[in-house]
Formats: structure tokens, sequence, C-alpha cells
């Protein structure tokens, strides 16, 4: 007892400092973790000791209800996993099944495809880049952001009749042509967008607070992000120079000049920039792809009723997330046997917990919002 | 920097108790003899210079109706466009896999979702809970003997 | 020192720069509307809810040949069928819509082979009771929209004019 009450100079020695380490729950329903996710944080005072992601709040069954459906119903659910970016998972999705047939998809419909990706992931980072802003505090961003991607929003309504959930991929090609006006509005669409990532860059790059809040925080090495498998935007923001469009080009990407946009520093701001960059790129992208669209047939030759003989692929493409893949099992039947679904954020997650140790709490937001990981994909 | 893709010839001499074939999905294919080879094999695909494949993209299992089969996609971040397959079959009654996680971060999640959706155990890994499904579920929903009355009945169907 | 005063001065600057571009936008033209007064016109292609809608002659299409069932991936169509008395015709005696199993994916519309069904630009279908969700459709007599143009098959569409993309030079001129 004497012991225990002798004085220690705690300002010296502040691990004498005898402090609970408490529990925080942060979600699963809570602002800043953008969908149905809990964080279980354990804090000594301000400092995160361990942080556990608890998924699985929005689980559906993706992989077991694929094999309770045909290959063609399938395509309208795979816009659910990924909704900021649909476009892509229903291509992956077609990708593999074409894979599995030999099926050649005409040129016209894998430029309508690229366009369409494009537009898409625009708008993902375009919501990305409002709710980053807001999670570090500028609510402004967010009203400019959500302003552009209504336009693009409002360019797929008009190309293939929803907003969010297309279905518009088809196995062999896409659904439907070009709507009569579709190049005119792109393109006035890409001349307003034009100015719009300088805009950001002045509200959000140069804001001292802005910077104050990413620079360092949250700092990805690349041996964490090889170990963890991550992609995309959050792997070129650690230095790694990787994106499937150019290193393995798939559809017609390897007839586009783009630029893979890469950061050295590997933090949140790093990532930020890495985002920023690609909008101008898909913009290029676009362009190009409007400037050289082929004439032709959307759609190759598939049977109504498709049956892949027996066999196996894995697919991938380069979703705004990351790699993105689908590994389809097929034993003839018009069902598939087994569908696997490799979802970029469910890699960017699972680095959460060495991503956060450490950290102060407020810093926890900032760095979930600058991984842009996406709850229903992670779920599936 | 664009080495050569991975051959199979290259695999089949540094694995002789393995079975390398050219694959069509992703690179070349590795099929392992026993699944207790498999960490020593991904230790080695991964710190050796000639392999460098430092990334588990992805993992995940299948369920043939007579037995387990793991798939193992690597690839590399240097070397970008090399990529391999590695299977290895497993029997359905309570085979011991041994875990990943030492090798491979991202792996720990990934066999917490084989277990969660397979019912395949990892020995040695460090928190073998199910991941997506809650902790109270009964069975494990992508073996092919999963019956759930709960499941969509399609009309006519 | 001199630090001690350009930090908090470039700071201020940053912020100013950010303001500047909120204040211009306090004149320009608002990008919102006003909704239930004002409303936004749909595109042809809008996929709103499934209707059956009826011809001049005010009758259906639908030959019962149950083809939207066996597509549905939800099971959000439930047809029952009868036949005609003293031959072997079949015909529609029940059409029901599980309107709450639906997500307006179309592929009910993109495989019917008698254009019977339409996806009308209908969106606002929110109700209190879960029992209004169930519809007969048969029993509706909606009219025939051409606008009505979602999930249609491909060549009954107005497509922009297929050529070679023009390159924006050329366009200008």
């Amino acid at each position: 007892m004497e012991a225990q009450s002798k004085s220690v100079d705690t300002l010296s020695h502040p691990e004498a400092l005898q402090t609970d380490v408490i529990t925080l729950n942060m979600g699963p329903q809570h602002p800043s973790t953008h969908g149905a996710l809990r964080l279980i944080l354990k804090l000594d005072g301000e400092r995160v000791v361990s942080a556990q992601p608890d998924i699985g709040y929005v689980h559906r069954g993706y992989e077991k209800m694929a094999e309770a459906m045909t290959y063609n119903q399938y395509i309208y659910l795979t816009d659910r996993l990924d909704y900021l970016s649909a476009i892509f998972n229903e291509w992956c999705y077609c990708l593999a099944c074409e894979q599995l047939a030999g099926i050649e998809v005409p040129r016209r419909a894998e430029y309508l495809r690229v366009i369409s990706g494009e537009l898409c992931r625009l708008s993902s980072h375009l919501v990305w880049l409002g709710a980053m802003g807001m999670d570090v505090g500028a609510f402004t961003p967010l009203t400019y952001t959500f302003r552009e991607r209504e336009m693009i929003l409002e360019i797929f309504d008009l190309l293939c009749g929803q907003r969010m959930t297309f279905n518009y991929c088809r196995i062999g090609g896409v659904a439907r042509d070009l709507p009569a006006g579709f190049i005119e509005r792109v393109r006035d669409f890409l001349k307003y967008f034009e100015r719009m990532p300088d805009v950001y860059d002045r509200l959000l790059s140069d804001n001292a607070i802005f910077l104050a809040r990413t620079r360092g925080i949250g700092t990805l090495t690349q041996e964490l992000a090889h170990s963890h498998a991550v992609t995309g935007p959050n792997l070129r923001g650690s230095g790694v120079s990787k994106d499937l469009r150019k290193d393995d080009p798939y559809s017609v990407y390897a007839e586009f000049d783009f630029k893979v946009c890469t950061q050295s520093e590997g933090d949140a701001l790093a990532r930020y920039r890495v985002r920023v960059e690609e909008m101008r790129q898909s913009a290029r992208i676009i362009k190009q792809a409007l400037d050289q669209l082929p004439a032709g047939e959307i759609t190759a030759k598939v049977s109504r009723v498709f049956r892949p003989p027996v066999g196996e692929t894995y697919a991938r493409v380069e979703s705004s997330r990351g790699i993105q893949g689908f590994y389809l099992v097929s034993d003839g039947s018009a069902k598939p046997a087994r569908c696997r679904i490799r979802v970029p954020s469910f890699a960017g997650l699972s680095v959460m917990p060495k991503l956060l140790h450490h950290v102060q709490v407020a810093d926890v937001v900032a760095i979930m919002g600058s991984i842009d990981f996406i709850v229903p994909e992670i779920d599936r | 920097m664009s080495r050569p893709e991975l051959q199979v010839e290259q695999l089949q001499a540094a694995f002789p108790e393995a079975k390398a074939e050219a694959g069509k999905a992703f690179g070349p294919e590795l099929l392992l003899g026993s699944v207790e080879q498999l960490v020593a094999v991904c230790e080695q695909l991964k710190t050796a210079q000639e392999f460098g494949l430092e990334v588990l993209e992805d993992y995940t299992a299948l369920d043939t109706g007579e037995q387990f089969i793991l798939v193992l996609r690597l690839t590399s971040n240097q070397i970008i466009t090399r990529k391999l397959t590695v299977k290895v079959s497993i029997s359905r009654a309570g085979a011991k896999v041994p875990t990943l996680c030492p090798v491979y971060g991202s792996a720990e999640w990934y066999e917490r979702e084989i277990f969660d959706m397979f019912g395949i155990r990892f020995s040695g890994h460090p928190d073998m809970r199910r991941i997506l499904l809650p902790d109270e579920w009964k069975g494990h929903p992508l073996r092919k003997d999963y019956k759930d009355e709960r499941m969509l009945k399609r009309p006519g169907a | 020192m001199n630090r001690f005063f350009k930090e908090p001065w470039d700071a201020v600057l940053s912020l100013v720069t950010g303001l500047m571009i909120t204040l211009r936008q306090m004149f320009s033209k608002p990008c919102t509307i006003q909704y239930p007064e004002e409303r936004l016109i749909w595109p042809d292609r809008t996929r709103g809810r499934l209707v059956m809608p009826r011809t001049e002659a005010g009758k259906h299409k639908c030959t019962a040949c149950l083809m939207c069932q066996r597509n549905c991936p939800n099971g959000s169509i439930e047809i029952k069928v009868k036949t005609i008395a003293g031959s072997n015709k079949r015909e529609l005696d029940d059409y029901l819509f599980h309107l709450d199993r639906c997500t307006f994916c179309g592929i009910c519309v993109e495989t019917c082979p008698f254009d019977a069904l339409r996806m009308s630009h209908e969106h606002e279908i929110a109700v209190q009771d879960k029992a209004r969700l169930k519809l007969h459709l048969q029993t509706e007599t909606i009219r025939f929209n051409p606008a009505w143009r979602g999930a249609l098959p491909a060549k009954d569409d107005t497509v922009e004019a297929q050529k070679p993309g023009q390159s924006s030079e050329e366009r200008a001129d």
C-alpha cells in the first residue's frame, strides 16, 4: 500500500501515469464509416491502441446467390457490389463470362464500356473527394462534387435508364447503343469539368487545415501494401505504379494515351493527390474514346441461354478502388458452379488494424476517408 | 523493366514435388501434392529472387462435391504482369490447413472468409472467427451440401 | 520570427482563396430544383415501375408465355394461366407483380417476345402499406406511352448516328 502511494514525477515519467484503456465502438451507424461498418477501437487517452474492423452488416450472400441464378440473371446483381462505380462490377463479370465461352466483344462495345467506365470512375472519385473533405471538416467541397456527379448520373440515366444501378453490360457487349445527343452531352460535360480539378485544388489542396489534417497521416508503406494486397489508388499513393489499364491492358485501353498517377509519400494527402490526378486522366480517356469511337455492332452473337463450356476463369479489371476480380467456374450448365468475387476494398480494409495503430483518435476518420473503401463491396 | 513471365519448366524445377501446368485463367498453375507444402512453397515464391510474388491477390476455396480446392492468386507489384495460380486439394472432412498469415498479411482475412463460407479451419491462425456471417450462424453457405429454408423460391421453379 | 507571421498569414490566405470560390457560387444559377413543384423530364430509357400498357382497343398483349416469370432474377412476377374452355388455348388469368421484390433491372421487358410489358416513368411508388405493393397488372388500364423505352431491345431505339467519331477540332468549324 505504501509503495503505491509514493509520488512519482509524472511529467518526466509519463509512463508511470496509469490510465485505463477504454473500448470505443465506432459504428455500425456512424457518419464517417461510409456504410454499415463497425470499428472496435481500444483507446489509451487520445491514442488508438488497437483497431478491429467488424464487417458483415450488409452481407447478402452474393457468391451463394450466383449458384442459383443463370449467368444472364446475375449481371444486374453485380451493380450492387460497389454501387459508386457499378459499371466495373458488370464489366468484370461479363469479361469473365466472355473468357469462359471465348467470345470476342465488338470494338464499339468495348469503347462504350470504356466511356461508361471512365465516367463511373469520375463520379466515384467525386463522391470520395466530397466525403473525404467532409471527414476532415470541410463541408463545401461535398456540395460541389455532388453537383458534378449529378451531371454524370444524368448522363447515365440517358444512356441506360438508371442513375446508379445501370445493368448496362451484357455478355458479349453492352445492352444498348448511345442515345441521340449523348456524345454532345458528354463533350459539354467534359468541357465544363475541365477546370473543376483546379477548383478542388484551390478549395482543398492548398487549404492549410486540410494539409495539416492529411500530411503524414496514415502512412501506408510499400511493404504493408504488398503484404495486404492493397491495390488501386491506395497502392499508387505509396509509389507503386501499378494500374491494370496500363500494365495488363484489357479491353481497348492500349489505344489511349494516359498517365498512371503515383505519389511516393503514402500518406492520406498522397492518396488524395493520386485520385484528383486520376480524374483528369479519366476525362482525357473519355475525350479520346469519343474521338475514336468506331461504328459497328454493340453485341457479339451470344445465344439467349448462355451455357459456357466446362472450365474456369479469373478476370480482373481496374475499378476505381483497385483490382476487381471475378473467378467463375462453369460445370457446363446455365448456372455458374462457383462465383468468387475479389474486391479491392476487402484488402484495403484488412490493412486498417496496422494503419490505425498508435494514431490519434481524430485521425482515424481522416485515414478511413482516405482509404476509400465501400462496405457493400466488402460484405458482398 | 520487363522480365519474362514465369515459365512452367522453371516452376517444375523449383518445386519437383508439385505439378506445374500452363493455366488459362491466371498465369501458370502450380498444383501442390499435399497441403503441408503450402507454407514452404509460398514462402519460397515470395522471397526467392526469381519469383518475387509478394502479393496474395486472392485466396479462396472451391467445393467440387468430393473435395475442397484452395485457390491462391499470386502476383507481384514489381514485375506487374507476372502471375501465378496455386491450387491444392484437401479432403472435405476436417483437413488441417496451415495458415499463411506469417507469409502474407492479406491471408488473415481471406482465411477467415474461407472458414466462414466453407468451414475449413486453419491451424495457427491468430483469430479464427467468422468474418461476414454472424457468429451464431449454422452451417457454411458455400458448401454444396448447405441447405437453407429461407432462400428465395422462384415462382415456377 | 518571420515564420511566426508567415504561416498564419498563408493559412488565412488559403482560406480566403476557398471562400472566394464559395462567394462566386452565390451569383451563379442554382443547380437544384424545387422538387414537388418543379420536376425533371425523364430520359426515354428511364426504368420505372413495370406496367402492362393497353393498346387503343383496350387490350393487353400478354400471351402468358411465362418468359418474364422465368427470367426475373428475384421472382417478382407470378403468373397464373387458364385454358379457355373448349380449346387448348392458354390465356392470362392473373399477373401478380411483387413491387417489393423488384429491382428495376428490366430483364422482363427485355425478354418479352410480344412487347407486352414496359417500364413506365413512374417512380414515386412509396406506400405506407406493404399489401399495396402486390400489383395485379392485368387489371390496370394504363394507356401505352411511346416515351417509355426503358430496357427495350437495342434495335427499337433512337440511336446516335453511327459514324466514326469526329474529333473536337473538326466539330469546331
